[in-house]
């Protein structure tokens, strides 16, 4: 790895790191919010703040806390379901973070944005989407060690198709996170292995997302949510869209490119 | 340069980008989580056997009957009866005063009835005399007191 890019992945994680004290800050910030009644705020908006509404939305806040806290399993013991939620929340945000940046790649080398957004910011998203959907997923499985109702062990987490859970479809998710790895390391090793071994490579990208899809459609609990089960269903049917129109987008333009260079050949041809 | 066409910089997915959304990410995984927990607790609302629903009462005011003062009929006092048999002051210090006290006789109780004699013990027997004896030693060591009994055995295997 060179200076240049250890430099930008330095970056990537310090910028994943900030974005996530952002995150914890509006989390708490709009509980606070949401734990207040419309008067209040109104009321706290205007400089005629009293002590008496302070005490009352610091009471609220209090009281909306705790009963979150307590749906939320924490705090932590034995029989806290909070690795388990955690988990959950934590497989389905890496999965639609992946999705994002498939779709972003397939749009890329279909050019299918090209003129609307600009490639370089395309390019960034794509690239740092990845990171943060491996985060996600590294955090989706690392806490489910905490669990205590499926007690899954360090070697069933890292070593695929081993665990006694689901074998299949668990194993499918633990390679998928592996080939994650794979090409975003592959992305930053671009100039060692080469431009073409590394463009091969990229293709099994699409391998990752299937791998992620089955994994969540058959191992996840909240996939016989309504909401869920549809929004397995529209991710891939956009990733199917996508590739049919990278594959299709294609074909005239090479049919044009094999066209131009019959031209060519045939005007270079001396003529009897 | 008024006619110079100054060129449009390409935008990028700058760090302050990167900053927002990984905070939208985890907002968005802490929201969630916390979707699932009301989830996770609707469902066991459903399954437990006696649902506990909370009824939201609106907040009114209700008109509630005045209640008439209790008129309670006074109660007569009772007048303590005195009869007792005799006549006494009770000062202070509980020092009774007075010398009518006539107190009744204590009824005596009847006598005890009166045990016949023990009967007379038996006589016991005189201790017969210790026997001392004054033969050859033959036959002794016993500690049986039988001397007869030990000195003819001696003498029978004395005799074959």
């Amino acid at each position: 790895m060179t200076t240049q890019t250890r430099t930008i992945f330095r970056a990537n994680l310090i910028h994943a790191v900030v974005g996530a004290l952002a995150g914890t800050v509006i989390v708490v910030a709009v509980g606070t919010l949401l734990s207040a009644d419309a008067a209040t705020v109104s009321k706290s908006a205007a400089a005629t703040l009293t002590a008496g509404h302070l005490s009352q939305l610091y009471n609220r806040t209090v009281i909306f806390a705790a009963d979150e806290m307590h749906v939320m399993g924490l705090p932590l013991d034995r029989v806290s379901q909070t690795y388990w939620f955690v988990a959950r929340a934590g497989g389905i945000g890496a999965y639609l973070l992946l999705w994002v940046a498939t779709l972003l790649g397939l749009m890329t080398s279909s050019k299918m944005l090209k003129g609307h957004v600009d490639a370089a910011l395309i390019v960034g998203m794509h690239e740092f989407f990845p990171i943060l959907a491996t985060v996600f997923a590294g955090l989706h499985a690392a806490v489910l060690l905490g669990d205590t109702y499926i007690g899954f062990g360090l070697a069933d987490l890292i070593v695929p198709f081993r665990t006694s859970y689901l074998p299949l479809w668990t194993g499918m998710g633990i390679t998928a996170f592996y080939l994650g790895v794979a090409l975003i390391a592959s992305f930053y090793l671009r100039s060692r292995i080469g431009r073409k071994t590394w463009r091969a490579f990229h293709y099994t990208a699409l391998l990752a997302f299937g791998l992620a899809l089955m994994h969540g459609l058959m191992t996840g609990s909240d996939t016989a949510l309504p909401a869920i089960r549809w929004m397995y269903i529209a991710t891939g049917a956009t990733i199917l869209f996508a590739i049919y129109y990278r594959v299709f987008s294609l074909q005239p333009k090479r049919a044009h490119a094999s066209e131009k260079l019959a031209a060519s050949t045939i005007a270079l041809t001396p003529q009897e | 340069m008024p006619d110079a066409v100054k060129a449009r910089k390409p935008a990028k997915f700058s760090g302050r980008a990167k900053a927002l959304t990984t905070a939208t990410a985890v907002t968005a995984l802490i929201g969630g989580w916390s979707w699932i927990g009301h989830i996770e607790e609707a469902k066991a609302k459903a399954a437990s056997p006696q649902p506990t629903t909370t009824v939201s009462v609106p907040r009114r005011a209700i008109a509630l009957p005045t209640l008439h003062p209790l008129n309670i009929a006074p109660i007569a006092t009772l007048v303590p009866e005195r009869d007792l048999p005799f006549d006494i002051a009770v000062t202070d210090g509980n020092a009774v005063t007075g010398s009518s006290v006539t107190l009744q006789p204590i009824p005596a109780l009847a006598a005890l009835p009166t045990l016949a004699p023990l009967p007379a013990l038996p006589v016991m027997p005189d201790i017969p005399p210790p026997v001392i004896d004054s033969g050859s030693g033959q036959g002794g060591g016993s500690n049986s007191g039988d001397s007869t009994s030990a000195s003819s055995g001696s003498q029978s295997s004395g005799g074959s």
